[in-house]
């Protein structure tokens, strides 16, 4: 019998070989089915969990920034204060006190526009009073703002007859005005160079294909969450083995909001005229174009995606600008502060990590929820969240 | 129910449709399991692995193949992942010394029942049982064999000659027994 005869018979008698199965092994199947139904439903309730979390999470973020934005301007302001009034006390003998209770000098609250839809925000509350005594100017602040500059002698004995109720504006008040685009200075307690982006890119799950185009939405913040925005992107994913895929894309991102500044370089001044009132903020935007490699594997037995990449990004920031006024607790004088956030174009280099959770799967397209973050150079931060489709590459 | 509305009903989870398939192939796959593995016990789960893997990606069934042998291929491809977890000393190989099984010219006529054939494959060293399965029954060449179990081509033909020279042998002596 020779060697092809002994494997063709072989070969036929065990394709027909059969044997039938215990039972306990369909038990076996049928449990596991159950738990990945299970586990499924999990994953299904897991994303509005998350998407809440995170919400919650940022909420709690733009919160305590604003806090510690205050409490820093708190600062800014009392320093500031006693160095402005220096120039007055060198030619007034019966200058202000130094040592006046700081509970005469309420904070000006730095609170963007669209953090107004807070409720239950102490420090609304006192921006709210503010606006509320700035729409009703008390007419002895437009008196003192329509006389001639009185001597600072004079200043004091006015403020002293002043009735108790006079006091209660004496609070320092924000005026602002859009005046021009010129840069004059950095915000220093919001990173202005930093940007939040939602990182969206792509892992897989079965590497059936080989290549993969991919699309991005995500809803992202820049910097401390100031400015929100979103980003689109367009890549190309390509499998290295079973675990590992790269991917590259190119992305745009466009974010804009409203920051309100303190006044870096204040000049103690009396004014001459009625001026306009405004919420203290200015409107910054910023877009971007940018491409980041990154190298995706993931977590066996899960949906979760891990990536991490390097960051190549183009800038283009433009800060608002204007003057900022704001009366001085002596009542009389006002502090005038040229405010501005200036504007740069320029590369910079980064990183960039993402998370993904995949929603959807099937042999041509994918569907993932995803959470990223990237940091370069410039101190740009942006994080975000969004949907990333997959398509598998003809 | 048709083949394709037992698929659709399959992929919408409906698990007496699960159950009818299961049923249907399971038979067949058993013995595919039951000649890659070394005791029944890891045949079974060998054949759990591949029904779970089946399930979860019928959804990549094209309906113009064949579905029992994708599901075959399935089975196949969970069989040799299940033994490459066991390890198999696949580097050894290339150095068995042939005076173990020498390669033998002569092959009997095999006049045994599937089950006794398949009894003795199981009793095959790891390495001769993969190779003479994928080789004999799946119609694997040797290249194809080397990619999927990461060795040489040589050894892969190597392993076969001489799994096939210690079956020729333990049918010589299990056919003398029986006359």
């Amino acid at each position: 019998m020779d060697n092809d005869k002994f494997k063709k018979q072989s070969q036929e008698i065990l394709s027909a070989f059969s044997q039938d199965p215990p039972d306990r092994v369909w038990l076996a199947i049928n449990a596991r089915l159950d738990a990945r139904k299970r586990k499924r439903r999990m994953l299904f309730w897991l994303l509005p969990f998350s998407i809440l979390a995170g919400v919650i999470n940022i909420n709690h973020f733009k919160q305590t920034a604003n806090t510690t934005g205050t409490k820093l301007q708190t600062l800014k302001q009392q320093t500031g204060s006693k160095a402005d009034q220096r120039p007055a006390h060198k030619n007034s003998e019966n200058a202000p006190s130094q040592e006046e209770p700081t509970h005469l000098n309420p904070i000006p609250v730095k609170q963007p526009t669209k953090n107004k839809a807070f409720t239950g925000n102490p420090v609304k509350q006192v921006f709210t009073e503010k606006k509320r005594n700035l729409r009703n100017p008390d007419p002895v602040a437009l008196n003192i703002a329509k006389t001639e500059a009185p001597s600072p002698l004079a200043e004091t004995d006015q403020s002293e007859e002043l009735p108790a109720k006079t006091l209660s504006i004496a609070e320092p008040v924000w005026l602002t005005q859009i005046i021009s685009p010129k840069p004059i200075n950095l915000n220093p307690l919001f990173k202005k160079d930093t940007i939040i982006v939602i990182p969206c890119t792509t892992a897989k799950t079965k590497p059936i294909k080989k290549a993969s185009w991919l699309y991005q939405a995500a809803y992202s913040f820049h910097g401390t969450g100031d400015l929100e925005g979103a980003q689109l992107e367009w890549g190309f994913e390509k499998n290295i083995n079973r675990y590992f895929s790269l991917y590259n894309n190119i992305g745009v991102s466009l974010h804009g909001g409203s920051v309100i500044n303190v006044l870096p370089n204040s000049t103690a001044f009396t004014p001459t005229t009625i001026l306009p009132i405004g919420n203290g903020s200015v409107y910054e935007l910023s877009t971007g174009i940018q491409t980041a490699p990154t190298i995706q594997t993931k977590i066996p037995g899960t949906p979760i995606h891990i990536g991490i990449g390097g960051l190549l990004r183009y800038q283009f920031y433009a800060g608002g600008s204007g003057y900022n006024i704001r009366r001085n607790q002596n009542m009389t004088t006002f502090t005038i502060g040229t405010i501005g956030t200036g504007n740069y174009t320029g590369f910079s280099l980064g990183y960039r990590v993402n998370l993904g959770l995949e929603l959807v799967s099937t042999s041509k397209n994918k569907i993932q929820f995803q959470a990223g973050f990237q940091n370069d150079t410039r101190g740009d931060v942006i994080t975000g969240l969004g949907l990333v489709w997959k398509h598998a590459k003809k | 129910m048709q083949n394709e509305d037992l698929i659709k009903a399959c992929r919408n989870g409906e698990r007496a449709a699960q159950k009818r398939l299961y049923d249907a192939y399971a038979p067949q796959m058993m013995g595919v399991c039951y000649r890659y593995a070394q005791s029944l016990q890891e045949a079974e789960d060998m054949l759990q692995e591949a029904f779970i893997k089946v399930f979860s990606n019928l959804d990549q069934f094209r309906s113009e193949g064949e579905l029992g042998a994708w599901i075959r291929r399935i089975v196949v491809n969970c069989a040799i992942n299940t033994l490459r977890k066991r390890k198999i000393q696949t580097s050894s190989w290339d150095n068995q010394p042939e005076a173990v099984h020498p390669i033998t010219e002569v092959d009997p006529e095999i006049i045994l029942d599937t089950k006794e054939l398949a009894d003795l494959i199981q009793k095959l060293p790891d390495g001769y049982r993969i190779v003479f399965n994928l080789h004999v029954v799946e119609g694997y060449t040797h290249e194809e064999i080397g990619r999927v179990l990461g060795i040489r081509p040589v050894s892969s033909r190597s392993q076969y000659l001489r799994a096939r020279a210690l079956l020729a042998k333990q049918v010589n002596l299990l056919q003398q027994k029986s006359k």
